[in-house]
């Protein structure tokens, strides 16, 4: 059959297939292999039966109810529909971004090498692709069938589908590798960046512009909120559920086979589903395009993303850091300590700035959104049935959510800690500085970025929404010890239990036990230190309510301050323990 | 503890112990460097090489035993012992996001080294680094990477460089320079562990060869004395030693029971 790769590398992927098993077996055999392996599998099947036992959204009730306000599209149909769709689109800029193949860097010169066609060659990493993909797909699929209620088909559709986007996936990429050297291409990505700019510029120019809206609105020219009501009144007049089943149309036999009952239905959508799967595969085979050169070229920024991800953080897993016109100022003094400070701020400055501005641009539109849903319109009217102080309440309430959510998105794709310096420890462990400074210069720099990003967020939603100033302002000042809290605990596990994970890596089922076990000591040890900075605030607070005369400003901001001190004591002892990790690591037992 | 007597030896080390849970990587190491002495660190795979280098750099806890660098002890003033040493590793792998002249900058602040620029530019003329001077660590060769080592571990002219493997992916000007160099900064004063498989380069430079196996030591001493006591024909090279003073080392080992 044409789709198939010749015998030689079906043997190939064959043997790649035993080595992974193999590998998972021989893991299993060791100690701690089969306990982590245990763990994992447990944790497996308390979610798996906390879904056989969630309510069934969709197949509760009527399943065929139809939404009449939604086009007349029957609503499990339309969310089935838009989950594809989803998958697709990000399948999409996946493979746009990537661009190229990805041939394991290890593995590349010699398959390069082989004596096989091109087509022939494409054909075996797709299917390789595809087979990587179905071995997530078990999950998925029951995690729809119970969702959609209908077991076989889902079963069936849900793994063709994930197999199908993933060829497709690797059709764009393969494309956009083509397309990589056309200079029309070029010009139009450059365009596209250009107007990325401006649209940040433009969401920068609605802080001043909201802001006198705010305050004096007779200011304003009249067509601008004109302007704001035109544009959601059109958007609110886009049929999408009829865009989203036009575009999903070829999709219509898996979305048959996993929602159509009987023999029928299993055959004919079925076979309709492999038969794309194939055509699409050896279309993706076909396409004349000379992956060689592109392939090395990404297998060595894989190599280095590989190396960072899951263990460095979005940010820093980026790959190439990028030499700005000025050199990174050293901030943080001469010392040994500042100069430990100085190395990471440069390595965040040229490899995250981009991932710090994309956070704050994403973080306006956020805000900006929650401002309209949540507060009323953006020039100050409220809600019906909204006090001005329900409004502050809520308001602040929000101020909290935002520091909060703002603070795990950016620790977790900002990682410029240890993990990122896991190949050099060694070299970190030799140089002429106590190990807690060493724990606290490396760290500081990120806790800084972060908490500086999400103070920049908690300004612009103090113009923007009603928040109390004072409220606003003390979250901010707490910011940095609470963010140093959060990295310290995490490098404090990660430093006792260097582990790493690479997504495709043998080993998921260990890597899940393990994982619950690290997240459950991070918590442990976070509610600890986050607690005692919590008692200490309740026993200022109670101690404070005594004193007469004290405005409940004052109070709220004696309270406030006082937890904050302990918990800036907390991260100090944090740092010893730190320190005390950091000495403790050993590059030749601990590497993995 | 203060600093040693600059005649004294720069570097003690007395029963050094490393064990793992399945073998015993140095077995009670004990050994001497003064200054300005090259001392050639010899050994087969899994000898114990690296893990003695990295328990002088205080980068593997000292388990069992002591060691003195500069008259700081390792264990308890870690970091003043670090001040007076440097470390170059087999793979010398540069922070990604530094240039090459902000790595020596680096260097600089973590060792209090005052107008280290214009030693920084020797360094790199020295090394032939002057035009990767904006280049980022991650856009290095190989070659180039272990250059930047060098020139990292040179600029503050420390009393101990130790050496694991320096001169692997060097090109043989490369080697040339840095055969010079390490010649050049032992000359000043400064004492050099240099651990290597490149035999050859070892009997250029040692001064006194440390051979191990096992963990063991199997011989200390110079070139010549080995050849002496082993028996070993004048015109020999270090490779012949190596092979004599190992193979009679592992005849000297008792023979497990059946």
């Amino acid at each position: 059959m044409i789709a198939i790769p010749s015998p030689g590398l079906r043997r190939l992927m064959r043997l790649e297939c035993r080595g992974y098993f193999r590998g998972i077996l021989r893991r299993l055999k060791t100690p701690k292999g089969a306990t982590f392996a245990l763990l994992g599998a447990l944790l497996l099947a308390v979610w798996m039966r906390s879904l056989f036992r969630s309510p069934d959204v969709l197949g509760s009730g009527d399943r065929s109810a139809t939404l009449d306000a939604l086009g007349g599209i029957p609503e499990s149909d339309l969310i089935l529909r838009t989950i594809c769709l989803g998958v697709l689109v990000l399948v999409f800029i996946s493979g746009i971004v990537t661009r190229g193949i990805h041939i394991p860097p290890d593995r590349l010169e010699r398959l390069l090498a082989l004596p096989v066609s091109r087509r022939d060659f494409l054909r075996y990493r797709l299917w390789s692709v595809v087979a990587r993909t179905m071995t997530g797909a078990p999950i998925l699929a029951v995690l729809a069938m119970v969702r959609t209620g209908n077991s076989m088909g889902t079963l069936l559709a849900v793994p063709l589908f994930l197999g199908l986007s993933s060829v497709l996936g690797f059709l764009a990429s393969l494309l956009s590798a083509g397309m990589e050297s056309n200079p029309a291409f070029v010009r139009v990505t450059d365009k596209l960046r250009s107007g990325g700019r401006f649209l940040l510029l433009m969401l920068l120019l609605l802080i001043p512009v909201v802001t006198v809206g705010r305050q004096a609105p007779e200011m304003l020219p009249s067509w601008i909120p004109s302007f704001g009501a035109a544009l959601s009144d059109s958007f609110g007049q886009v049929d999408f559920p009829a865009l989203v089943r036009l575009l999903t149309r070829p999709l219509d036999p898996f979305i048959g086979l996993a929602q159509g009952s009987g023999l029928t239905s299993l055959l004919g959508n079925g076979s309709l589903c492999v038969l794309i799967l194939l055509s699409v595969l050896e279309l993706a085979a076909r396409v004349p395009v000379d992956f060689r050169e592109m392939a090395i070229e990404g297998a060595k920024s894989s190599a280095l993303r590989i190396r960072n991800v899951g263990s460095v953080g979005r940010a820093a897993s980026s790959g190439r850091a990028r030499v700005g016109l000025f050199g990174v100022p050293h901030m943080f003094g001469r010392g040994p300590m500042g100069t430990v400070a100085w190395r990471k701020l440069s390595g965040i400055w040229r490899k995250a700035r981009g991932f710090l501005v994309i956070s704050l641009f994403l973080g306006c539109f956020l805000l900006f959104g929650v401002r309209l849903i949540f507060g009323g319109d953006l020039f100050g009217g409220e809600l019906s049935g909204q006090s001005a102080e329900d409004l502050t309440d809520l308001n602040d309430m929000g101020s909290a959510v935002l520091a909060l959510l703002g603070t795990l998105y950016l620790t977790n794709g900002l990682r410029f800690d240890f993990r990122e310096d896991l190949a050099q420890l060694d070299i970190l462990k030799s140089w002429p500085l106590q190990p807690w400074k060493m724990f606290l210069g490396s760290l500081l720099p990120q806790t800084l970025a972060i908490s500086l990003v999400v103070s920049a967020l908690l300004l612009i939603w103090l113009i923007i929404s009603e928040a109390t100033g004072l409220f606003i302002f003390l979250l901010a000042l707490g910011l940095p010890a609470v963010v140093f809290a959060w990295v310290a605990v995490d490098n404090i596990a990660f430093l006792i239990w260097p582990v790493r994970f690479v997504p495709g890596q043998a080993g998921q089922l260990q890597h899940i036990g393990r994982g619950l076990l690290l997240t459950f000591a991070r918590m442990t040890l976070f509610l600890v230190s986050f607690g005692l900075a919590a008692c200490f605030g309740a026993l200022a607070w109670l101690a404070l309510i005594q004193i007469d005369n004290l405005s409940p400003e004052l109070l709220f901001t004696l309270v406030a301050l006082s937890a904050l001190g302990v918990l800036v004591a907390v991260d100090f002892g944090l740092a010893v323990v730190g320190g005390l990790a950091f000495a403790r690591y050993d590059p030749a037992r601990d590497r993995v | 503890m203060s600093e040693s007597n600059p005649e004294g030896p720069v570097l003690v080390v007395s029963d050094l112990r490393r064990e793992y849970a399945e073998k015993i990587a140095v077995a009670g190491l004990s050994f001497t460097v003064k200054p300005g002495e090259i001392l050639g660190l010899v050994g087969p795979n899994g000898a114990g090489k690296t893990t003695t280098l990295r328990s002088i750099a205080g980068i593997l806890p000292v388990q069992h035993g002591s060691i003195t660098v500069a008259g700081y002890s390792v264990t308890e003033d870690g970091h003043h012992a670090r001040r007076h040493l440097a470390w170059i590793p087999d793979d010398p792998k540069p922070f990604d996001s530094l240039t090459v002249w902000e790595h020596l900058d680096l260097v600089a602040g973590l060792f209090g080294v005052a107008n280290w620029e214009s030693r920084a530019k020797e360094l790199l003329e020295f090394f032939s680094l002057e035009d990767k001077r904006d280049a980022l660590g991650g856009e290095l060769s190989r070659g180039m990477c272990q250059k930047l080592a060098l020139a990292m571990a040179w600029l503050p002219k420390p009393k101990l460089v130790l050496m694991d493997e320096p001169l692997s992916g060097l090109d043989p000007r490369g080697i040339r320079t840095a055969r010079r160099a390490i010649q050049e900064i032992a000359a000043s004063g400064t004492a050099v562990i240099l651990s290597s498989h490149l035999l050859e380069l070892v009997q250029q430079l040692a001064d006194r060869l440390l051979i191990i196996d096992e963990g063991k030591k199997a011989f200390e001493g110079t070139f010549e004395e080995a050849l002496a006591g082993f028996q070993i024909p004048e015109n020999s090279s270090l490779e012949d030693v190596f092979f004599a003073v190992t193979e009679k080392s592992r005849e000297a080992k008792p023979e497990p029971e059946a």
